[in-house]
């Protein structure tokens, strides 16, 4: 599903919002991710998943990272994941459903803490914004 | 009782947008299960539920009774998006 240019306008605007707080999202996100999806932890074996865990936040702030770096490449997604792409294809091997889990989950951290700001129009192009990403990391595993 | 007119207004764009939301879904492999993507769309439910809870008005009983006509439309829109779903599941 293409992003439209309203739908680019919006992941734009809700995302400069965040700021710096995108790290602390992303985290949260993975939390939700292994709370309310346990099997997803099945590829982080070798993560100290406990809460305030170093490594979780550390990935939280990768995820935060890689999505702002997406938000400002919404014109060219592929190019701008390749290396992402490649890293999960081929050497992380990670699950592609798990993707889907993290984006409902961050989603839903989003929600709970920009209730003003994310509403149903913004929800449903970020959904649109995250499946596409979630499309791109996964293409190389075909 | 009818409800408010500028309730049922805000019933009417509500489910709008959760139509244009559910749309938009593409079922693709590998598959969430069918327990999780329950999961998801009642997410989806609670979310658009305390969104559109600052947006009715009338006094208590009125905004009560509003919002649960938004929980049974919204809960039965999801029905056939999961029947969808659930067929999907079959053809993997």
């Amino acid at each position: 599903m293409a992003l439209s240019a309203a739908d680019k306008c919006n992941v734009r605007e809700f995302w400069e919002k965040l700021g710096e707080n995108t790290k602390v999202y992303g985290t949260e996100a993975l939390v939700r991710t292994f709370l309310c999806f346990p099997e997803t932890k099945t590829y982080f074996p070798h993560f100290d998943l406990s809460g305030g865990s170093r490594q979780v936040q550390a990935h939280g702030k990768k995820v935060a990272d890689a999505l702002t770096l997406a938000v400002s490449h919404l014109d060219d997604l592929p190019a701008s994941l390749s290396s992402l792409s490649n890293l999960h294809a081929h050497r992380l091997k990670v699950d592609p459903v798990n993707f889907k889990y993290l984006s409902h989950c961050l989603l839903v951290t989003l929600a709970r803490h920009h209730p003003g700001n994310l509403n149903p129009e913004v929800h449903a192009s970020l959904d649109k914004f995250l499946s596409y990403v979630s499309v791109v990391l996964t293409s190389e595993y075909r | 009782m009818a409800l408010l007119q500028s309730n049922q207004d805000v019933i009417s764009s509500a489910m709008q947008e959760f139509s244009k939301l559910l749309d938009q879904q593409e079922f693709t492999k590998p598959a969430f299960s069918e327990t999780d993507m329950v999961t998801i769309v009642d997410d989806w439910i609670k979310f658009y539920l305390s969104y559109y809870s600052k947006k009715m008005t009338g006094n208590e009983q009125e905004q009560e009774r509003a919002m649960q006509k938004l929980q049974e439309e919204l809960r039965t829109s999801a029905s056939p998006f999961l029947d969808k779903y659930r067929a999907f599941l079959k053809t993997l």
